[in-house]
């Protein structure tokens, strides 16, 4: 039998945490919105500190933010163990606005190579992950995955074979995505929506656990049970959301009726929206149950946005002790075709 | 008895050869891969070298990815993983039936869009920029465009944990068959050439002028380089039901965070990636018989390193050699290119030199880098070494897997 995984905390920063709505977000320089889920009290130098904040980029600093409110809601003191933690982040391109920053010199300078060396490291994608672990002070594995819209169910599916392997005994995992006035901009341009949500920045972190790594105060929110990744090769496969559904539920070893819970987000096309809507919705046929869009109260934060439904989720299970026992299933799909199921199982109480 | 990992397929697209042939030739040659940039343009640059590889042509390797749709490292992964497949002999049925996987591990994803869109920005403005570069970017494309290419349903990681990613890939390629969760699994690594890489390696003072020459008293830096590397790992009895060639197998591997500086490495937190690599193999020091080095030709990388393996492996370690002498540093395909050039040593029974090699450093006394030329070798079982930015280690011990 492989190990069970716990969900024993989380922590998120953007404005579903924040509990604001879109609003219209300030920039220096021209912007291709008007309005945007960003919570524009969220500061990262009163947060985290200004020797901290001063050089990091904006996707590192959202990282750092929910890290430390993920390690506080699941009590986890990491210092005792801090060999055996590790971080697992998913992001589609690290900072696109640090990145550029950093390439912006070699252009704007006279000299080609005078870029600036401090922030070198900000333009490397595991740049915010690796922050992450020294303010954590988690030293077991570190990785960063990247997969649009699926990032935070990659990072589960990495997460949840890393503890498997007995690479760590507890994990921080989740994503991330920054808005800036580059990465808006990619994203406007790079994959335009067919409906007007728009675009957000957050970042949610989970924090996951083998269970057979006992610790004292631990608490279990949820056991992770399966997830799915698979890779459709024709975008318009209508019947997606149904297999790839009832795959994750077969690796979960859940029967539908089991599940109270299904999050699935738009992802701006219209069309194929409603055809994984209606792909689930043939596998949970219960007019009780609870659909959630986590694009409705975070935006299209593109690479958080899974982290952001398993947390929401979660939040839900918090709220209503009557959903122990039930399952919920959060599914992802990106523009590349691969998309990604998690299966959880609310946990008693304790 | 646990699942084991076999490598039945190697898919290199290097600087010293495209095709597991040539690059092996070349290794085996102490060929050198490295030349003038000429992938963008280099007035004002005091230092113009770099790893290109110039004879790369897409549309002659790749038969279902229109390369015009695809950022270079995408290319190069997806190029990569067709050689692979091609070198270990699956054919389309096999691979239909079989359950896979694709990791591709990387540094900057798409560096060369990430540059475009950069130049735009500073110089035409935001409004300018191009949806083309836009939808290119995201670093997920470089393992979906594996699936793609070889027309697989699997599942797809991008693993961008820096110059250690594609042996992050291996391993987490490693633990989806030992854990029952795939058959064959393609992982290893890509990453393009890039303007920002090579001025910020300069910048850092790690840039070296002419050549990479590593564990060399007088070396001076890297020389940042590009490639695709992709390994095909395979379900060992899958690989023998089938009557594959077996290169290799992998056994294990550890990964260690410094979780302390960014850019400098930690020889402590090195070392302990050398024992949980061990340790997670099954295997003792004193059983490895060669060491492929992170070997990056900086002052502080290779005396680290070298400190490192003395530490761990006494003062008698085994031979330790670093191959981007030959390619230059291809960033997240680098560990790749390394499970290779270990693949094919144990094969066919040589060390790979560290080429560029002059003067002996004192400092690294006690560590035989394999000078220059190729030396014929008996390997049951090496290690693969890879260090990335932000601390991030992961070691693979892989053995000959014949027995």
């Amino acid at each position: 039998m492989p190990d069970t995984l716990l969900i024993t905390g989380w922590g998120q920063v953007g404005p579903a945490g924040a509990g604001s709505a879109g609003c219209r977000p300030e920039a220096a320089v021209p912007l291709p919105v008007t309005r945007a889920f960003v919570d524009p009290g969220l500061d990262p130098v009163k947060r985290l500190g200004r020797g901290t904040a001063r050089f990091i980029d904006r996707t590192t600093a959202l990282t750092l933010m929910a890290c430390d409110e993920a390690a506080a809601d699941a009590d986890l003191r990491i210092e005792p163990m801090a060999e055996r933690v590790g971080v697992t982040l998913g992001t589609s391109c690290g900072s696109v606005a640090g990145t550029a920053e950093f390439i912006r010199d070699s252009f704007v300078n006279e000299r080609p190579h005078m870029v600036n060396p401090i922030k070198f490291p900000n333009t490397v994608i595991n740049c915010a992950a690796s922050h992450a672990a020294i303010r954590m002070g988690a030293k077991a594995i570190n990785t960063t995955v990247s997969g649009g819209r699926v990032s935070g169910l990659l990072a589960m599916r990495h997460a949840q074979l890393t503890l498997r392997a007995g690479h760590a005994d507890a994990l921080l995992v989740g994503a991330v995505e920054e808005f800036t006035p580059e990465n808006a901009w990619t994203a406007v341009r790079g994959r335009p929506r067919g409906d007007d949500t728009p675009l957000g920045e957050a970042a949610a972190m989970l924090v996951l656990e083998r269970a057979a790594a006992a610790r004292p105060g631990r608490r279990s929110w949820a056991e992770l049970l399966a997830v799915t990744v698979q890779t459709f090769g024709d975008p318009d496969d209508r019947a997606a959301s149904h297999r790839l559904g009832r795959a994750a539920l077969a690796a979960a070893g859940v029967p539908a009726e089991e599940v109270a819970v299904v999050s699935l987000s738009g992802t701006g096309d219209p069309h194929a929206d409603a055809d994984r809507r209606r792909g689930l919705a043939g596998l949970f046929p219960d007019p009780a149950m609870r659909w959630r869009d986590a694009e409705s109260i975070a935006g299209d934060c593109y690479s958080a946005l899974a982290a952001v439904q398993l947390a929401d989720v979660l939040t839900l299970r918090r709220r209503d002790p009557g959903l122990a026992g039930r399952s919920a299933l959060v599914a992802a799909f990106d523009e590349t075709g691969v998309a990604a199921m998690a299966v959880l199982r609310f946990s008693g109480s304790e | 008895m646990s699942t084991r990992v076999a490598i039945t397929g190697l898919g290199p697209v290097s600087n010293i050869g495209i095709g597991v042939g040539d690059f092996l030739d070349a290794l085996r040659n102490g060929k050198s891969g490295t030349s003038r940039i000429k992938s963008f343009d280099t007035t004002g640059f005091p230092r113009v070298m770099a790893g290109e590889v110039e004879d790369f042509h897409p549309d002659a390797i790749l038969h279902r990815l229109d390369p015009a749709e695809w950022g270079r490292s995408s290319q190069l992964a997806a190029a990569a993983a067709r050689l692979a497949v091609q070198d270990a002999g699956l054919d389309p049925a096999t691979l239909a039936a079989a359950r896979t996987a694709a990791a591709v591990g990387t540094t900057s994803g798409e560096a060369v869009i990430d540059v475009n869109l950069a130049r735009t920005w500073a110089l035409d403005g935001y409004p300018a920029t191009e949806p083309h570069d836009a939808r290119l970017l995201p670093a997920g494309r470089l393992s979906a465009a594996v699936n793609h290419e070889l027309g697989l349903t699997g599942e797809a990681a991008t693993i961008a944990t820096a110059c250690a990613a594609a042996n992050y890939a291996i391993g987490f390629a490693f633990d989806l068959i030992r854990q029952g969760e795939a058959d064959i699994a393609f992982a290893g690594g890509a990453d393009s050439v890039a303007r920002h890489t090579h001025a910020g390696f300069l910048r850092l003072g790690a840039l070296a002028e002419e050549r990479c020459s590593p564990f060399d008293r007088d070396r001076a830096g890297i020389l940042t380089a590009e490639g695709g590397a992709m390994l095909v790992l395979e379900r060992m009895d899958h690989a023998r039901a089938r009557g594959a060639r077996i290169y290799g197998e992998v056994l294990g591997y550890g990964a260690t965070c410094d979780a302390s500086h960014m850019v400098a490495p930690d020889r402590n937190s090195i070392a302990r990636c050398f024992r949980l690599a061990h340790r997670n193999a099954g295997v003792r020091a004193d059983q490895i018989d060669y060491v492929c080095a992170h070997g990056t030709g900086t002052p502080t990388n290779d005396l680290t390193e070298a400190l490192a393996i003395l530490e761990v492996f006494g003062d008698d370690p085994p031979p330790v050699s670093s191959i981007k002498s030959a390619l230059g540093h291809s960033m997240g395909a680098a560990s790749g290119f390394g499970a290779m050039a270990c693949a094919l040593a144990m094969t066919h029974g040589f060390l790979p030199p560290t080429i560029n090699h002059v003067t002996p450093d004192p400092q690294l006394a006690g560590i035989d880098p394999v000078p220059n030329q190729a030396r014929p070798a008996d390997l049951s079982i090496v290690q693969n070494n890879g260090f990335a930015f932000g601390g991030n280690n992961a070691v693979v011990i892989l053995g000959r897997g014949d027995a």
